[in-house]
């Protein structure tokens, strides 16, 4: 049974290394003992430069890697024992992914992934009409996707997220690389999204700081597997008399958010 | 795998249609899923139509070849029939190699594995559906053959036994398929290995199998070692379900049909504990996707 339904998401000192060279002993810490507690209803983010640990919070959180250690739960699921569980109730997006089938059209690869959710034919019909104008694909439904821009594709696997209507959603870096047009459009269907039920919950990362202010309800700042602050982008603004996210992480940390990777996550 | 308990079954007392529907809902998405993907290749892969010069044409050249050859030497006429058949199976193993036993790969390298495995499915229904689309793909290529076999080469197929060779026909594909769910399996976190593999498994087979001769010709040690091959004891017993004696089989027809149901659930018993064994692997090693950002 679940130990703590009033959470969304939840993480207890969650860690997770990497082996620098495989087979060597020799590790990185990616997450250096991560606790969040994130509420249903909220949209939740992540900020940090890359490197900072942000996709592997997001893999572990869905249930595609083990954490080395630490507890995270998900609706109250433990993601490593109740996986299953968690699988029923999530779905998750990462920016430049590039997944789906090139031989099938726009509306024929969010019909196959709706069918890993078990949906008739009828209710996947709906939503995908749905999702397919959210993400303006309507027009472009029934081209082949190997014919598709990479922005075009980017928007197909947006709306691929949404298709199980799932209770958390993960988005990894969901609008990495597309146009300020295409990336206010998207943001502002993941508010309305959340605002319609407010039993969901998204969780995104991201490494631009407006994005998480204009978005999220809440934001953690993370740096090199570390929470530094977690509260509303206002609070944080105003207790570190900053102007933007942006200088609250420059204050914190003192260099800037695109500055980059260290030497060792540049490789990624 | 830790998958942890599936609420739905696990929701303590149910009367029996409840319990049948709780059973229910925990395969429909399977079958959904199964099915789908199947729908990938089976549309997917008859949309353009170049596969007729590529799946069809070419491969049938290489298969009048040997008919000419036959003829030339005087082989008996059953011979013609062999070649055409062997001809024909040919794209089942072709079609297990390539789409099969690599296709973890490429799913991995666009990311669709991890997309399959965040869903509440079972990745034994996607390579279920794989192989059903591969199936149905591969047969419209082997039955245009058999047919361009007929026509061209006067075939005469006797049929001593349509039942045999139905039977033989279907458990050869579930212990062909059943391998390659399992070499895809072992390959999910291999993938240029994979590769390679199924490059060097792809000509030995012609011969070991006996694709365009019986098999008994490798002799008894040769052709127990092919008989790990489904191919092997499959088209065998076709053969003799289609040619009676003059197909020189092996061992009885019925045996083979026995030896290939065994197979048949050592390959997918042997999919399932790879697919747990290199998930988990996977999952550990944060291996499911090539790329990180
Ligand atoms: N599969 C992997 N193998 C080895 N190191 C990895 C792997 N994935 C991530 N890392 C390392 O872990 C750290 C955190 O990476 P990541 O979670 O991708 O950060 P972010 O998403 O914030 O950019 C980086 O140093 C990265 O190089
Ligand atoms: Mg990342």
């Amino acid at each position: 049974m679940p130990e703590s339904l009033d959470f969304a998401i939840r993480t207890v000192d969650l860690k997770r290394s990497y082996a620098k060279v495989p087979g060597h002993g020799d590790v990185v810490w990616a997450l250096a003992g991560v606790d969040l507690a994130v509420y249903p209803g909220e949209v939740f983010g992540v900020l940090g430069p890359n490197g900072a640990g942000k996709t592997t919070l997001i893999k572990i959180l869905s249930t595609l890697l083990l954490p080395t250690a630490g507890r995270a739960e998900v609706a109250g699921y433990d993601v490593v024992r109740e996986a299953f569980a968690v699988r029923r109730i999530i779905n998750m997006v990462s920016g430049g992914e590039y997944s789906g089938y090139g031989i099938l059209s726009v509306r024929e690869n969010l019909w196959m992934f709706s069918q890993l959710y078990g949906l008739t034919y009828s209710e996947a019909r709906r939503r995908i009409d749905r999702l397919l104008a959210v993400v303006d694909l309507t027009s472009e439904q029934h081209k082949k996707v190997n014919k598709l821009s990479t922005g075009m594709r980017q928007k197909m696997n947006f709306a691929r997220g949404f298709i199980n209507y799932p209770r958390v959603l993960f988005l990894d870096e969901p609008t990495l690389g597309l146009d300020v047009t295409v990336s206010r459009r998207l943001r502002a269907f993941v508010r309305e999204w959340v605002a319609e039920d407010t039993t969901r919950t998204v969780l995104l990362t991201t490494h631009y700081m407006q994005e998480a202010d204009e978005l999220c309800d809440r934001v953690a700042i993370i740096d090199r597997g570390h929470v530094l602050v977690c509260d509303r982008p206002a609070a944080l603004k105003e207790k570190y008399h900053a102007a933007t996210l942006e200088d609250v992480f420059i204050g914190l940390v003192g260099r800037s958010l695109d500055s980059g990777p260290e030497e060792e996550g540049a490789a990624s | 795998m830790t998958d942890g308990s599936m609420p739905g079954v696990a929701a303590g007392r149910m009367t029996s249609p409840g319990r049948l529907a709780a059973w229910w809902r925990l395969i429909e998405p399977n079958l959904r899923a199964a099915n789908a993907r199947a729908y990938v290749r089976i549309v997917g892969a008859n949309r353009e139509l170049s596969w007729l010069v590529w799946d069809v044409f070419l491969p049938f050249l290489g298969t009048a070849a040997y008919v000419f050859i036959y003829r030339a030497i005087n082989a008996p006429p059953a011979f013609t029939g062999f070649v055409i058949l062997g001809g024909a199976m040919t794209g089942y193993w072709l079609n297990t190699l390539w789409s099969m036993a690599s296709q973890f790969y490429w799913e991995r390298h666009t990311g669709n594995l991890e997309m399959f495995f965040v869903a509440p499915v079972s990745v034994m229904s996607i390579l279920l559906g794989m192989a059903v689309g591969g199936m149905f793909q591969t047969t419209i290529r082997s039955a245009l053959t058999v047919v361009l076999g007929i026509v061209l080469f006067h075939v005469h197929f006797e049929v001593y036994s349509a039942a045999g060779l139905l039977l033989s026909f279907i458990v050869t594909m579930v212990a062909l398929y059943g391998l390659g769910m399992m070499m895809s399996s072992l390959y999910l976190l291999y993938g240029r290995e994979a590769w390679h593999m199924s490059n060097l498994l792809q000509e030995p087979i012609y011969l070991l199998s006996g694709f365009y001769f019986p098999v008994r010709a490798l002799g008894p040690w040769l052709a127990a070692l092919a008989g790990g091959i489904p191919l092997t004891f499959g088209l065998d017993a076709m053969r003799q379900f289609l040619f009676g004696p003059a197909a020189m089989g092996w061992l009885g027809p019925w045996w083979e049909v026995a030896i290939l149901g065994g197979e048949s659930a050592i390959f997918l018993w042997g999919a399932r504990w790879a697919l747990d064994y290199m998930a988990r692997l996977a999952r550990q090693e944060g291996r499911l996707t090539l790329r990180w950002q």
